[in-house]
């Protein structure tokens, strides 16, 4: 499975959103992972961008051997984005990162509901 | 080699493969020390290091046994059949035809139809890719050969290819999904999908195994073979088959892994010469051991990042077999 690490556009995201990349130590862009590396580093919550061809819903998600013992898939902490919104650096590119903040930290803003992307 | 020296040669292969199937449970870039690992597996109740045994490590080591023993069936059957010691398992489009089932499933939405949809629409594209060879090959007919067959899954092959890159050309977005699938690999490998293909693959083993005789005289040359009485077409149909049917669900539940199907039988004639009922079950041993071998390296040189296995499987098995063929040059075996 293909993830971002930390010299990335998602990568900055995340950590502007307030959360640390468990993959944040590999050196590669998009590095190729070991499911199992994804397991023992055990994820708060797994972001997952929608884009093209590859759909990616949670259930789909869940259903990658291994996954769906990990405590965030159980908990439903699973969040699938609009690609167009995070994998494009344009002015869109806010909304992502006010989607990711806040359900990193749904105590900091007190509005109910997700933004209008 | 004699009777009992055949029978040591392959219990010492099941003990290499069973020593390193229990040591591959220790391997992986998540750290699990080995001590503790018996405990985990006896322990009932969930943790996260139990899932990355079972739910991850084990499956993979079945799947690389599998894949490993049907590729080289394969290979085995094929390099007997053609008389052709560069015939691997893709050599009669096996591979180009599961790309092109799995490139078209992905076009359509394939990966979010369930677990089971890209490696299914593979082996049909497989299975599709070797029937046309088949026909078009003339293999059906009554003055068919070998050859025939050889030159029309290179055509065939080489359509099928132009076709799967001419689809990745029009489609760029899906680049990078279809690019994954076809370097292969069996990090994504879950207990229902071995369940389903596991089975295949093994029926297609047993099958070459079975028709280990009627490969033999096939050596011999189509006319010999003849001449001792064998339905000559009948048995390469069915010997072609079994060989594509073990292909077909390698490919699909691996993808496209290199060299295992090509090493490993000449690996194990030279141990145990060509007679085929010995040659296809130490073959089998013998691909087993490398891609599970390969896999180990896959998944561990590079934590926490994994290596395709097919690139391991080229640049461990490529040497290896250049330094047979340099042995084997020297005893002047080759001809």
């Amino acid at each position: 499975m293909m993830t971002a690490s930390r010299e990335t556009l998602i990568g900055r995201l995340i950590e502007m959103a307030g959360g640390v990349n468990i993959f944040a130590d590999v050196s590669s862009r998009y590095p190729q992972v070991s499911p199992e590396a994804v397991v023992a580093r055990n994820p708060d919550l797994i972001v997952a961008p929608n884009h093209h061809a590859s759909t990616v819903d949670a259930r789909a998600l869940a259903r990658q051997p291994g996954l769906a013992g990990l405590p965030a898939v159980r908990r439903g902490r699973v969040l699938v984005l609009d690609g167009d919104l995070v994998s494009r650096p344009g002015p869109r590119i806010a909304d992502a990162l006010e989607l990711l903040a806040r359900t990193l930290h749904p105590d900091l803003f007190p509005g109910r509901g997700a933004p209008t992307p | 080699v004699t009777g009992r020296g055949f029978a040591l040669l392959v219990a010492a292969l099941c003990a290499a493969l069973l020593v390193a199937a229990l040591g591959s449970l220790l391997v992986g870039s998540a750290e699990i020390p080995a001590q503790r690992t018996l405990t985990l597996l006896l322990a009932s109740g969930p943790s996260l290091e139990r899932t990355i045994l079972l739910e991850l490590r084990l499956p993979r080591i079945v799947l690389a046994l599998l894949v490993g023993a049907g590729l080289a069936a394969a290979g085995t059957a094929y390099q007997g059949l053609f008389l052709n010691p560069l015939a691997d398992p893709f050599v009669i489009g096996a591979s180009s035809g599961a790309a092109l089932g799995a490139t078209v499933a992905i076009l359509l939405g394939g990966a979010s139809w369930g677990a089971g949809a890209l490696p299914l629409t593979a082996f049909c594209g497989s299975l599709g890719a070797v029937g046309l060879v088949y026909l078009l090959g003339g293999a059906a007919g009554a003055r068919s050969s070998p050859l025939s067959l050889l030159l029309a899954g290179a055509a065939v092959s080489t359509i099928v290819g132009s076709l799967v890159s001419l689809l990745m050309i029009l489609h760029d977005q899906s680049l990078g999904v279809l690019f994954n699938w076809l370097l292969g690999g069996l990090a994504t490998t879950s207990w229902r999908e071995i369940a389903w293909g596991g089975p295949m693959i093994a029926v297609g083993i047993l099958s070459v195994w079975l028709l280990a005789r009627p490969l033999d005289a096939l050596g011999l040359g189509d006319e010999t073979a003849q001449s001792l009485g064998l339905p000559v077409t009948g048995f390469r149909l069915a010997i072609v088959l079994a060989a594509t049917i073990a292909t077909a669900a390698s490919v699909a539940l691996a993808g496209i892994i290199g060299f295992v199907g090509l090493v490993a039988p000449h690996a194990a004639r030279m141990l145990v010469g060509g007679r085929n009922s010995r040659l296809v079950p130490v073959s089998c041993l013998l691909g087993s051991l490398l891609l599970l071998l390969a896999d180990d390296a896959a998944r561990s040189l590079v934590p926490p990042q994994e290596i395709p296995v097919s690139i391991v499987t080229s640049l461990v098995g490529g040497p290896f077999f250049l330094f047979l063929l340099r042995r084997s040059s020297r005893a002047g075996e080759l001809r």
